[in-house]
């Protein structure tokens, strides 16, 4: 979803250079997810896939250098 | 149970208001140079020359600069820069022919950011308060974007996207470090869950 919303914005040479599964112990180590939150996914998620829950990834992209690639401009 | 959006989203600013005011406090989740170090493989000897102001509030979720750091003389915007860790790293890289703009909703991190500007007496780092939605950026005047940890919090990331492609020059780049929901997640919980995540 996320390299979607990025090439639909007209970016190009989309990488995503790192992608790493977050389960949700690790999770509530990021300050993004408060407390409330991660309580919440465990009661929501199956324990089954409490170790792959979210990625933590890198991503990578270039806005065309000509003008007729940049067709997707705000 | 659904969760009430607004009020954690209101609870996450809080949260990086307290560690903005207080960042060595003790929180359930990481921060500071050790995390940054250990954990998301930033320098450690290159973090050891930043200000302990600049690194002790850093709550990211990787390294966003890892891909590859701007040239000397480039232009950087640093979405949601917090206390400017990655902001500081991007400054070092383009030098005083450069310009880091770096852009935070909140107000104790602006101010935060701007102490930090003020202590190391970096000139090409301009601080402004802003909206990841909204930069207050001109058009096509920015060779690289940068972000960690901040594009899943908007309640509108397209428009987070849009805004990126519209300040960067033609040929500039997107580097940015953050969370993303798995697919497979039970419906359920991925319509909460995406409201931070997706």
């Amino acid at each position: 979803m996320l390299t979607k919303k990025v090439l639909n914005v007209g970016f190009e040479a989309i990488v995503i250079e790192e992608r790493r599964s977050v389960g949700i112990d690790e999770l509530a180590h990021y300050p993004v997810f408060p407390e409330e939150l991660v309580e919440f996914l465990r009661r929501a998620i199956p324990e089954s896939r409490h170790d792959e829950l979210v990625w933590s990834v890198a991503l990578t992209a270039r806005k065309p250098s000509t003008p007729e690639g940049d067709t997707h401009g705000a | 149970m659904a969760l009430d959006a607004a009020r954690l989203r209101e609870e996450i600013s809080k949260v990086y208001r307290e560690v903005a005011g207080d960042p060595k406090k003790g929180y359930h989740f990481h921060t500071g140079p050790d995390y940054a170090a250990e954990r998301l493989g930033y320098s450690r000897a290159v973090l050891a020359e930043l200000p302990d102001a600049v690194t002790a509030a850093f709550a990211g979720v990787g390294n966003p600069l890892a891909a590859g750091a701007p040239r000397a003389g480039d232009t950087v915007v640093d979405i949601g820069a917090g206390s400017g860790m990655d902001t500081f790293l991007a400054a070092a890289a383009v030098g005083p022919t450069g310009k880091v703009i770096a852009v935070d909703m909140t107000d104790v991190m602006f101010e935060r950011g701007c102490d930090n500007v003020a202590l190391t007496g970096l000139r090409q780092i301009e601080y402004h308060k802003g909206w990841a939605e909204a930069l207050p950026v001109t058009d096509t005047s920015v060779d690289l974007v940068i972000s960690n940890g901040v594009i899943n919090l908007s309640p509108d990331k397209d428009r987070v996207f849009r805004e990126s492609f519209r300040v960067l020059k033609p040929g500039g780049r997107l580097q940015i470090a953050d969370i993303v929901v798995h697919r497979d997640i039970p419906s359920a919980a991925r319509e909460d869950i995406a409201i931070w995540t997706a």
